[in-house]
């Protein structure tokens, strides 16, 4: 069996009492899109933080590149090239957008790939750019979200862990904001879970999906056999 | 005529006074900006400071910037070290413990070093490193104690600064007393962060102990105390959390106590500074710069 670059194996977490996670096994190649759809509260946030390390699981594995997570610390995380964008934004209010981008290469220490991520953010988001020194707490949601993305794409990552980056947003910034995702994925083989309760943008913009149902996967396969089958669409994904 | 001379004499004392006091709230804010815990043995190290400066300056007659600088650096090692032993094994513990703790870590380190084997609980002069030397000014007068405690203060205050809000270490400890989580999703570790601001507190506070012991040359194992806790009602005041709030709510303090004392009597001093707090926290109960205390 090859290694697989990204997997989760048998993983069950709690919340004290609260079963949260139960049996979760799933997988990423290099390069894939990989959307997470589920209701509220089906545990797809926790899943998120598990692998980022925030949350130590009851049992399972994770492992990254051959490399098992579940020992790892969070910062240590991410300097093996995993980073989230968590679920409302979570930006740094009371630093200016340059220094929440700073933060985010934080860890980098070749100068000359922080500031080529620098330049590649600022150009994927000039509305970032034109907002440089304004206190990031100032900017609009959308803004907010682009900055969020900034931030985790500015520590070079490997795999991007996105929660629900359309949250709040209109419709047509969430679209714009899932082409800036599709480009990222495209131009630095970044491979992306994407949690999204908007199952049909999710399905349109992944490879594979995966749907959660109060803590366990209930349905996986490729997004556009999901999409084309409204069998599923109807008894997993309301219509 | 008089009177105006008087209240400025007065002013400037009162300026020295909370320069003393900025610098020790500082440890208090930056502290509660990153782990939302009061450290009570703060004031502490407020004394070792004094005590250092004193061994520094007895024994071995250190030059005066020498003297700050191992002061400041001593002090910043004994904040990191109490974090490490008592502090950091409770990350996860419920707040109270830490603050139990923290109060514990102060009666430790008064007590054991009152113990005759160490300082003693006596007084002992503190020996000025200058000799005393006044200037008119007009109808004033400054001395060469004011303006060292205002020029190494405001030296102290621009490094602070040039840390706080340039430097890198900076960036974290202000995205840390923000959200710490995220500040670990940036690949920071926040133990380093923690012990960074433990540390430029017990520097800051060092400092504090030196200049008030040549303020008011006579130190002694409880002088934490008292200054500790108006350093804390300052950062209170300022907003907890709040860098600029805390020298502000220093200078505020230094400059009410001074004047109670020479237009009251100084049996009310402390009195009024706890006044002072309760009537402005009714109006203002986050303090002048503060927002919410309660961003969970
Ligand atoms: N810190 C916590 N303590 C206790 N229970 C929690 C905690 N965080 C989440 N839960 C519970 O775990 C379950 C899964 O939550 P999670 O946030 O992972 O859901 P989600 O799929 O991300 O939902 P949403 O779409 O609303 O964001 C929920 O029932 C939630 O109440
Ligand atoms: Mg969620």
């Amino acid at each position: 069996m090859s290694e697989k670059f990204f997997e989760v194996r048998n993983l069950y977490v709690n919340y004290g009492a609260i079963k949260a996670l139960e049996d979760i096994s799933l997988s990423a190649t290099e390069g894939e899109i990989i959307s997470l759809i589920g209701a509220n509260g089906a545990g797809k946030s926790t899943l998120l933080k598990t692998i980022c390390g925030f949350i130590k699981p009851l049992k399972g594995k994770i492992n990254f590149k051959g490399i098992n997570l579940l020992r790892l610390s969070t910062d240590l995380i991410v300097k093996h090239g995993i980073t989230m964008v968590p679920e409302g934004r979570r930006i740094f209010p009371n630093l200016t957008v340059k220094e929440n981008l700073d933060i985010g290469g934080y860890s980098l220490k070749n100068k000359k790939i922080f500031s080529e991520l620098y330049d590649f953010v600022l150009k994927l988001f000039p509305r970032l750019k034109e907002r440089i020194k304004q206190f990031a707490g100032t900017l609009s949601g959308g803004e907010q979200q682009m900055l969020a993305i900034g931030r985790a794409l500015m520590s070079n990552p490997k795999l991007l862990l996105l929660d629900e980056p359309s949250m709040g947003l209109s419709p047509k910034i969430t679209n714009e904001i899932f082409e800036l995702i599709k480009n990222i994925n495209n131009d630095k083989k970044i491979t992306i879970i994407l949690v999204e309760q908007n199952a049909k943008l999710a399905l349109k913009y992944s490879n594979k999906a995966f749907v959660m149902e109060t803590g366990k996967i209930v349905l996986s396969g490729e997004s556009e056999q999901i999409e084309n089958d409204p069998q599923i669409i109807k008894a997993y994904l309301g219509g | 005529m008089e009177i105006l001379i008087y209240l400025t004499q007065q002013f400037i004392n009162g300026i020295q006074l909370g320069a003393v006091y900025a610098l020790i709230a500082l440890g208090y804010t930056m502290v509660y900006g990153v782990l939302r815990m009061i450290n009570f043995a703060h004031g502490d190290i407020f004394m070792l400071g004094a005590f250092i400066s004193y061994y520094g300056i007895t024994k071995f007659n250190l030059p005066f910037p020498i003297l700050i600088l191992s002061t400041s650096l001593l002090t910043a090692v004994i904040a990191i070290l109490i974090e490490k032993i008592a502090y950091k094994p409770l990350r996860n513990a419920p707040k109270i413990s830490l603050l139990i703790t923290a109060v514990g870590v102060s009666l430790f380190l008064e007590y054991t070093l009152s113990l005759n084997a160490f300082f003693t609980p006596n007084y002992i002069g503190f020996p000025r490193p200058f000799e005393i030397r006044s200037y008119d000014i007009g109808m004033f007068s400054i001395n060469n104690i004011h303006l060292i405690i205002f020029s190494v203060t405001i030296i102290s205050l621009a490094l602070l600064y040039l840390l706080i809000y340039k430097s890198k270490y900076g960036i974290a400890m202000r995205a840390a007393s923000h959200d710490l989580e995220i500040t670990r999703l940036m690949g920071i570790r926040t133990d380093n962060i923690i012990s960074f601001t433990f540390g430029i507190g017990g520097a800051l506070a060092g400092i504090g102990g030196l200049l008030y012991s040549m303020a008011y040359p006579q130190i002694n194992v409880f002088m934490g105390i008292m200054p500790g806790i108006k350093s804390f009602i300052a950062a209170v005041l300022g907003g907890i959390g709040i860098i600029h709030g805390a020298v502000l709510g220093g200078f505020i303090i230094g400059i009410s106590e001074v004047f109670v004392s020479a237009f009251l009597s100084s049996t009310y001093r402390d009195g009024v500074i706890f006044i002072i707090l309760f009537i402005f926290l009714l109006f203002r109960p986050n303090g002048i710069f503060g927002k919410n205390i309660e961003k969970v």
